[in-house]
């Protein structure tokens, strides 16, 4: 045996961990070794200080302050920890829960028009055309029953009525606003100009016997988006429309209104031709302008640079 | 509290698993010095220590019900503790400094006579420093043998080592402190 053998046996020596063979070949080595023996008295005084070191004490309170720590806390603690803890497996396992739900949403929201049709903001309550009322009867406008048509013209009403009426004087126009005004979609201020006999009678605003037919149409439910489902504010435009034809434009203006999700709310005789108040989307406004332009002459007097989600245009439709 | 023997254990065990919180408190009791020494004597720092000790007994008040009574109960907390200071000093970077030493002398007890003291003051401290500078893995395990005392193979079964290895370390944990001390043995 060699010293450096003999010593790789001194932990187990002290220990009284060798076998009787591996003591004997000890022993053996340790008889003809002077170093040896030194070193193994060097190795016992190490250990024998070691088993002498005095053991250490908690400090004073240490079991009361564990039995604290281990007292349940409140029921919210002790489920935010439930679901938290530990926080580096339970944090990316929320993660991805939530990219998956995101993901998923997205998914869906793009793949089943029904989703996004229901995520889709609630419009206002649209204000409804009233029923022709028996009661008060209004003798300035004998009405033909109307279809129902959605027109956000407040609680007046819009309803067809078969011959044109004269021109309304500024107190009914005025009328006609306020009463546009006290709907769910309010307007915003507009000028009113005087265009026409103080004595026209109080009535909103007639229709000719088309307009029952293009009530019909707009009220097809492949139309898009009607005016009456959008929300306030509106725009105002106004501009003139010359055509060759007045009833063929008439029936195209119809047509094109029933495209773009528009409706006639309102028609008057002035001079020069028959003004329509047609409430449009904003967004359907250019290309609705560009619909114009192939009935006639189109000429706008002012258009706002940004129209609102709503437009009411008032449109001159001349010879 | 001395340590209970193995037929109270297993009687403590079930307790604990009952959740009776009279148990727990005797478990806390009667290991709190074991676990808290081999936490100062490993970080060597008594604040550190006892937050670890007490993480420890936290840790069995919540897994108790995973504990299979295969092995000592002391050796489970032994190995919380041990698995507990080793992910606290974070591969081997932290050393015992001279605040270590300070803390394990006034943690001490059972102090001699003033002048016994005084005597052999430099030699605890040259160990202590000495066992502070030894390398964790060497460290842990003359801790758990020379200072707790514990056989080879319960050592194996806290640090789930095989029996040699376990000889291995403290051979060469001793003969390092041996040569650090060398000065002191003429």
């Amino acid at each position: 045996m060699t010293c450096h053998d003999a010593r790789e046996l001194f932990s187990a020596r002290v220990d009284e961990a060798l076998t009787a063979e591996e003591r004997a070949s000890l022993d053996a080595h340790l008889a003809g070794c002077g170093d040896c023996r030194r070193e193994l008295d060097r190795f016992r005084r190490t250990v024998a200080l070691l088993h002498g070191v005095a053991p250490v004490r908690a400090p004073a309170g240490f079991v009361d302050r564990v039995l604290e720590a281990a007292r349940p806390g409140p029921w919210r603690t002790r489920l935010l920890q439930r679901l938290f803890w530990p926080l580096p497996v339970k944090l990316p396992l929320h993660a991805a829960a939530v990219a998956l739900i995101a993901v998923t949403a997205v998914y869906l929201y793009e793949h089943a028009p029904e989703v996004r049709e229901a995520a889709r903001p609630p419009a206002p309550p649209s204000p409804t055309v009233e029923a022709p009322r028996q009661e008060p009867p209004r003798k300035e406008a004998p009405r033909a029953a109307p279809p129902p048509v959605l027109a956000p013209g407040g609680r007046q009403g819009v309803a067809p009525s078969t011959p044109a009426p004269p021109p309304p004087a500024p107190e009914v126009q005025l009328k006609k606003e306020r009463a546009f005004d006290t709907g769910d979609v309010a307007p915003p201020e507009r000028e009113v100009k005087p265009s026409g006999p103080a004595e026209s009678p109080p009535l909103p605003e007639a229709r000719s016997d088309t307009s029952a037919e293009r009530a019909k149409s707009l009220a097809r439910p492949a139309a898009p988006p009607r005016v009456a489902d959008q929300a306030a504010p509106v725009g105002r435009v106004s501009g003139r429309l010359a055509v060759g034809d007045r009833d063929t434009a008439d029936r195209a203006l119809g047509e094109l209104l029933a495209r773009m999700g528009g409706v006639e709310v309102g028609r008057r005789q002035e001079a020069g031709g028959v003004v329509v108040e047609i409430l449009l989307p904003g967004v359907a406004y250019a290309e609705f302008a560009e619909g114009l332009a192939r009935i006639g002459r189109w000429q706008p007097d002012a258009v706002p640079g940004e129209l609102p989600a709503q437009v009411r245009l008032a449109l001159r439709l001349t010879d | 509290m001395r340590e209970p023997s193995p037929a109270d254990e297993s009687g403590l065990v079930a307790r604990l698993r009952a959740g009776e919180a009279r148990a727990f408190e005797e478990l806390v009791t009667a290991y709190q010095h074991r676990v808290f020494g081999v936490a100062v004597r490993m970080l060597g720092n008594g604040a550190e220590a006892e937050e670890v000790a007490q993480e420890v007994f936290l840790r069995v008040h919540r897994a108790i019900g995973e504990f299979r009574g295969e092995a000592k109960l002391s050796t489970w907390l032994y190995a919380i503790t041990s698995r507990l200071c080793l992910s606290r000093l974070g591969g081997g970077e932290r050393r015992l400094g001279r605040e270590g030493e300070e803390t394990l002398t006034r943690l001490r007890n059972g102090r001699a006579d003033p002048a016994a003291e005084l005597e052999r003051g430099e030699l605890e401290a040259a160990l202590h420093r000495a066992i502070a500078e030894l390398p964790e893995d060497r460290r842990l395990v003359v801790v758990l043998r020379d200072l707790e005392g514990l056989a080879y193979e319960e050592i194996a079964g806290v640090l789930d080592l095989p029996v040699g290895t376990v000889r291995s370390r403290l051979h060469r944990a001793r003969m390092d402190l041996k040569d650090k001390l060398e000065r002191f043995f003429p």
